[in-house]
C-alpha cells in the first residue's frame, strides 16, 4: 500500500465549507457530581438571561411594540447550546461554521415564532415579500434579537472557557509512580495560575451587574420602584413582566452570579487540592454548597431589611443631630445650675431678704428649630439610620481598599492625603497674600508723586553688637575692650602706646578691685590677639566669667563714685 | 481573588444619584456578602485549635507517631481548612504533612503521621500553617501555629562491654588488683583477727558466735570516674569526611557513656559543640556538658545533649580543654574523642597526664591504620593510650577485641 493510498485526500475548499462540523470533543468534562453538572449551567445561564431581561426591559421602554415574548426562552436555548459547545473545547477557539450551525435554528425561530403569538401577522403573506425584497426579512427587531443572542452566546462561551480554566488541565497532574520523578516533573511543568480565570469571572460578573443596574435604572426612570413576588412568576413563566417590577431580575442576576462565583471558587480550590495530592473529604462539596447558599440567603435578607430611602438629606440629618446635641447640652447645663442653686439655697444664701420664695421652677428652654423639613420623628430616625449605615459602609469599604492598595501605592501614607486640604488652604492664603502685596505696590506706584510724603531722613540706628554672632576670638577681644571702656569711665583710660600688660599693672595699682580677674582677661586678650593658636569656646567661656565679675565690680565702683559726688554736691 | 467592594461603592453612588431604591438593595447584598464572608473566615480561623502530641525522645530507627488534633471551638463551621505541617527532612520525606478537612461547629478531627528517626538531632516539629478562606474567594487567611516542643533523637549507641578504663581514685565500685585501699561498704566475708587489724573492723557478732575474734574482710575497690571530652569542631577534621567523623565521635561518646553507666560508674561529658537548647548564649566561651555523676539520669542528660548537639564551625577544641582543667576532678579518666594527633594536642595532654589524670584518646580521623600507628606510638611514649575508630564497624571490632582478650587493643 502506498503512502498516498493510506492518507485520505484533503477535501477542496468548497467541500470543506459544505461539510458539516464534526464537533470533536477536545477535552474530558471534569465534574464530580451530577449536582455540580446541573448547578454550573443553571447559575451561569440564569445570570446571563437576567442580564438579557434587563436589556429587553430597556428596549421596551424605548420601543413598546417590540415583540419580546420568545426572547427569554430562546436566550436560554442559546445559553445551553453555548455552554455545551464551549465545555468540550480545550481553548477559546472560534469556529465560525460551528457557530453558524448552532445559532441558525435559534435565529430562524426568533424570526418565525412571533407569527404564532400575533394573530394579525401572516407568514404566508410575508414569505413572498421576503422573496421579492430579501432585506425585509432582516427587520430591526430581528437584528436586535440576533445581537442579543450573540451576546448570550459569547458571554456563556467565554464564561465556560473560564470555568474550564479553573479545572485541572491536561498534563498538569503527572502520572508517575516514583515520588522523586513526579516531584521533578511537577516542579518543571506546573505553571498554570488557576486564580486568573476566577478573577476574570468575578470581574465579569460584578461589572456586568453594574451595567445591568444602570440599564435597569434607565428603564425604570420615572416609575415607582417596588419589589413584588408576583414578578418572579412572570419571569419564570417567560411572561412580559410589568416594567415597574422587572428590577427583581437585577437581584436575581446577583443571586445567580454569587452562586456561580461560589461554585467556581470551589472548582478552583478542588483543582489546587488535586495538584497538591490532597485527598478531598466527601463532605466538602455539600458543606460548601450549604455555606454558599446560606450566605447568599442571609445577604439577600440583610439587603432587603436595611433602609433604602430617606426623608432627610445628609445635611439635614447633620443639622438635626447638632440641634439635638445642643438641646441636650443646654438641658444638662440647666440641670446642673438648678442643682447648684438648690444646694446654695440650703445654706441660706437667698440674696439678702430673709423670706425666700423658695427655689424657682426648672427653667423651660425654648425648643430649637429642628430642620426636619416636615418629616415625622420616625422618618427622621429612619433617615438617621440610613445615613449612618451608608457612611459606615463607605468608611469600611474605603478602609479595606486602602489596606489592600496596590504595591505602588504602599509607600503613600495617609497623613499627607488627609493634610492635603489644609495645605491647599494655606497655599491659597499665601497666593492671596502675594497677590494683595502686588496690588498694593501697584497702587502705591500709581499714586502721583505729589501725594507722596517727603522722604524722611535716614537715621543711622546705633549698631549693637550681638555677642551670639561673635566667634570665640571676637568675644575675648570684646571682653577686654569692654573692661577698658568701663575703666576709662572711672578715670583710667588706656592711653595710646600703653601695652595691655602695662595697662594691667596700672589698673592693679590704681583700682585694686580688678584683681585678680584683670590678669586672666588681659592674658586671654593677648593670646587671642597675638597668639598663634585659635581661640577656643572653652577659653571664651572662662574669660566670660571673669569679665562678668569685673563688670559688676566696675559698675559698683562707678555707682559709689556717683553717690559720693551727689553727696558732695 | 474576587473584589466586591469597588462595584458596591459605585452602586451606592449610583443609587444616591438616581435615588432608586433597588440599587441600594443590590449594593447592600454585595457589601453583606463581603462583610459576612470576611468575618466568617476570620472568626473561624481564630476559633481553630491545633494540638500535637508525640513522645519527645526517641532512639535511632524508632518510629515516632505524631497525632495532630484539629478542634473548631467556635459556633461557625469551617467549610474548608487546609493545614501544612513543616517537618525535618531527616525524619520524613517529603518534609511535610498536610491535609484538608471540613469542620462543623465544635467538631474535632484527629490525624496521625509517622516520623522515622534516621539521624540524631533536636528537631522542631512544625510550625503548622492553617489556611482557611471563605466560599467566594474574597479572602484567604493563614495562621501559623508554632511548635512548643521538640523531638530529641538520641545518637546511636553501640555495645561496648568491659572497656576497662583504669583509675587512680581510691574508692569506687569496681574490683581492682591494686590493694591500696579497702572499701568499707563492700564486705565480702570475715577472717581471723591478726595483729595490726583495726578494732573498728572487728565483727563482734561473728566473733561471739565463733568464739574467736573475727574481722570484716573488705574488698579493694576503685572509682572509674570518667569524663568524655568530644571534639566536634569541623575545622579540625579533614574536610572530605569532617561531618561523618564528627558524628561518629558523638556515637563513640554515647556508646562509652552508656557502657560506663551500665557499670554504675560516674560519668561526665564535655564538648566544644553548641547546645541549641541554650538560647541565651551563656557559656559560649566554655565547654558544654556535665561533670561526673552517677545514675541513669546522668546518662539521659548526656544522651539528650549529644542528641541535640550542633557541630561547631570555629570553636577550637584544645584551648577550651585547657580552660576546663581546673574543673576536672583529680584522678579521673579523661577520654578524648577527637580528630587526630597534633602538637597542640600533645601539649595539652602531657600536663594532664603529669597532673595525675588517666588519659585515653580516641582518634577519628585516621583512615589509614599506618598513619595511626605513628600517632599511637607517639602517645604511648607519653603514657597515653590511643585508639582509632574510623567507622562504626571499628567500634564493633574494638568491642570484639575486648571480649576476646579482656582488655582493649590499646591497653595490651
Amino acid at each position: 500500500m502506498t503512502e498516498s493510498a493510506s492518507i485520505p485526500p484533503r477535501p477542496g475548499r468548497f467541500a470543506s465549507f459544505v461539510l458539516p462540523p464534526d464537533f470533536y470533543p477536545e477535552r474530558k468534562v471534569d465534574v464530580s457530581t451530577w449536582a455540580e453538572a446541573i448547578f454550573e449551567p443553571t447559575t451561569l445561564i440564569g445570570a446571563v438571561v437576567c442580564f438579557v431581561l434587563g436589556i429587553v426591559q430597556l428596549g421596551e421602554a424605548f420601543s413598546p411594540g417590540w415583540p419580546t415574548r420568545f426572547v427569554t426562552p430562546l436566550a436560554i436555548a442559546v445559553g445551553i447550546e453555548a455552554f455545551l459547545y464551549s465545555r468540550r473545547l480545550s481553548r477559546a477557539s472560534v469556529h465560525l461554521k460551528e457557530w453558524l450551525v448552532l445559532l441558525a435554528p435559534v435565529l430562524l425561530a426568533i424570526r418565525l415564532l412571533p407569527y404564532l403569538d400575533d394573530p394579525t401577522a401572516s407568514l404566508g403573506a410575508d414569505i413572498p415579500l421576503w422573496i421579492r425584497q430579501p432585506e425585509s426579512f432582516f427587520s430591526l427587531a430581528f437584528l436586535v434579537d440576533c445581537t442579543l443572542f450573540l451576546i448570550v452566546w459569547v458571554v456563556v462561551f467565554m464564561c465556560v472557557q473560564l470555568l474550564n480554566g479553573l479545572r485541572v488541565q491536561p498534563g498538569e497532574v503527572v502520572e508517575e509512580t516514583s515520588h522523586s520523578r513526579r516531584q521533578l516533573y511537577e516542579d518543571n511543568y506546573r505553571a498554570i495560575d488557576h486564580s486568573v480565570p476566577l478573577r476574570q469571572l468575578g470581574q465579569l460578573f460584578v461589572w456586568g451587574g453594574v451595567i445591568l443596574v444602570i440599564i435597569a435604572a434607565m428603564a425604570a426612570i420615572g416609575s415607582e420602584q417596588t419589589i413584588d413576588l408576583g414578578v418572579i412568576g412572570q419571569i419564570v413563566g417567560f411572561q412580559r413582566p410589568a416594567r415597574q417590577l422587572v428590577q427583581l431580575n437585577v437581584v436575581l442576576y446577583f443571586v445567580f452570579g454569587l452562586l456561580l462565583l461560589g461554585e467556581a471558587h470551589f472548582v478552583r480550590q478542588r483543582t489546587l487540592w488535586r495538584l497538591d495530592h490532597l485527598s478531598i473529604p466527601a463532605e466538602v462539596p455539600s458543606r460548601w454548597v450549604a455555606a454558599v447558599g446560606g450566605l447568599v440567603v442571609v445577604a439577600v435578607v440583610i439587603g432587603f431589611l436595611l433602609p433604602t430611602s430617606y426623608a432627610l438629606t445628609l445635611g439635614q440629618v447633620v443639622t438635626l443631630a447638632l440641634t439635638v446635641l445642643t438641646q441636650l447640652s443646654l438641658l444638662l447645663v440647666g440641670g446642673i445650675l438648678y442643682l447648684f442653686f438648690l444646694i446654695i439655697s440650703l445654706f441660706g444664701f437667698h440674696g439678702g431678704s430673709g423670706n425666700s420664695p423658695g427655689p424657682p421652677a426648672f427653667p423651660k428652654i425654648p425648643p430649637a428649630a429642628v430642620a426636619t423639613a416636615g418629616a415625622s420623628p420616625l422618618d427622621a430616625l429612619k433617615s438617621l439610620l440610613f445615613w449612618l449605615i451608608i457612611l459606615g459602609i463607605l468608611a469600611y469599604s474605603f478602609s479595606v481598599l486602602w489596606r489592600k492598595r496596590a504595591p505602588w501605592l504602599s509607600r503613600l501614607s495617609l497623613a499627607p492625603i488627609l493634610g492635603a486640604p489644609f495645605r491647599l488652604l494655606l497655599a491659597i492664603i499665601g497666593l492671596l497674600r502675594r497677590a494683595g502685596r502686588g496690588v498694593g505696590r501697584a497702587i502705591a506706584a500709581a499714586i502721583p508723586r505729589l501725594f507722596r510724603p517727603p522722604p524722611t531722613p535716614v537715621v543711622q540706628t546705633p549698631r549693637f553688637i550681638s555677642l551670639r554672632r561673635l566667634g570665640p576670638r571676637g568675644l575675648v577681644e570684646y571682653f577686654y575692650l569692654s573692661i577698658c571702656e568701663r575703666a576709662a569711665r572711672l578715670g583710667y583710660p588706656r592711653l595710646p602706646g600703653v601695652t595691655p600688660a602695662e595697662y594691667q599693672q596700672l589698673l592693679e595699682a590704681k583700682l585694686p578691685l580688678v584683681d585678680p580677674e584683670i590678669a586672666a582677661v588681659t592674658a586671654a586678650f593677648l593670646e587671642a590677639r597675638y597668639g598663634p593658636r585659635p581661640t577656643t569656646d572653652q577659653t571664651a567661656r572662662s574669660v566670660r566669667h571673669g569679665w562678668e565679675s569685673l563688670k559688676k565690680k566696675l559698675r559698683g565702683a562707678r555707682i559709689q563714685r556717683l553717690g559720693r559726688k551727689d553727696t558732695n554736691s | 481573588v474576587v473584589n466586591l467592594l469597588p462595584p458596591a461603592i459605585l452602586l451606592f453612588v449610583l443609587a444616591s444619584l438616581l435615588k432608586i431604591s433597588f440599587i441600594y438593595n443590590v449594593a447592600y447584598i454585595l457589601i453583606a456578602i463581603y462583610v459576612l464572608a470576611t468575618l466568617w473566615s476570620r472568626r473561624s480561623l481564630e476559633d481553630l485549635q491545633f494540638r500535637r502530641s508525640y513522645l519527645p525522645r526517641a532512639l535511632i530507627d524508632d518510629i515516632v507517631v505524631v497525632t495532630v488534633e484539629v478542634v473548631n471551638r467556635g459556633w461557625l463551621p469551617a467549610p474548608w481548612l487546609q493545614f501544612h505541617e513543616r517537618l525535618p527532612i531527616s525524619l520524613i520525606s517529603p518534609p511535610f504533612f498536610r491535609g484538608l478537612v471540613t469542620l462543623r461547629p465544635k467538631e474535632r478531627r484527629i490525624f496521625t503521621y509517622e516520623l522515622t528517626c534516621r539521624q540524631r538531632g533536636w528537631y522542631e516539629i512544625g510550625p503548622l500553617t492553617a489556611t482557611l478562606g471563605d466560599v467566594f474567594g474574597i479572602t484567604t487567611r493563614e495562621r501559623v501555629f508554632t511548635s512548643g516542643t521538640r523531638l530529641t533523637v538520641y545518637p546511636k549507641i553501640l555495645p561496648l562491654d568491659e572497656l576497662g578504663f583504669p583509675s587512680k581514685s581510691p574508692f569506687g565500685h569496681l574490683r581492682t588488683r591494686h590493694q591500696l585501699y579497702d572499701d568499707p561498704s563492700r564486705v565480702v566475708g570475715v577472717r581471723d583477727y591478726q595483729s595490726g587489724d583495726s578494732l573498728r573492723s572487728i565483727n563482734w557478732k561473728a566473733s561471739a558466735s565463733s568464739g574467736s575474734l573475727q574481722v570484716r574482710k573488705l574488698e579493694p575497690a576503685m572509682t572509674l570516674e570518667t569524663i568524655i571530652l568530644v571534639n566536634v569542631n569541623l575545622l579540625e577534621f579533614e574536610r572530605q569526611h569532617a561531618h561523618n567523623a564528627a558524628e561518629l565521635g558523638i556515637v563513640v561518646a554515647a556508646s562509652i557513656a552508656n557502657h560506663l553507666v551500665s557499670l554504675r560508674q560516674e560519668i561526665g561529658l564535655l564538648t566544644n559543640g553548641l547546645d541549641p537548647a541554650v538560647t541565651d548564649g551563656a557559656g559560649a566561651e566554655r565547654m558544654t556538658g556535665y561533670l561526673p555523676k552517677k545514675g541513669r539520669g546522668q546518662l539521659v542528660s548526656m544522651l539528650e545533649l549529644l542528641g541535640r548537639l550542633n557541630l561547631a564551625q570555629d570553636r577550637p577544641f584544645w584551648p577550651l580543654v585547657r580552660q576546663e582543667i581546673q574543673r576536672l576532678p583529680w584522678g579521673a579518666t579523661l577520654v578524648f574523642v577527637t580528630a587526630s594527633d597534633s602538637d597542640e594536642a600533645i601539649e595539652t595532654l602531657l600536663p594532664l597526664r603529669r597532673s595525675g589524670f588517666n588519659v585515653v584518646v580516641v582518634y577519628l580521623d585516621y583512615p589509614n591504620p599506618a598513619s595511626f600507628e605513628i600517632a599511637q606510638q607517639r602517645a604511648a611514649t607519653l603514657g597515653i593510650r590511643a585508639y582509632r575508630v574510623w567507622r562504626e564497624h571499628d567500634v564493633d571490632v574494638w568491642r570484639r577485641d575486648v571480649a576476646a582478650f579482656g582488655v582493649p587493643v590499646g591497653i595490651r
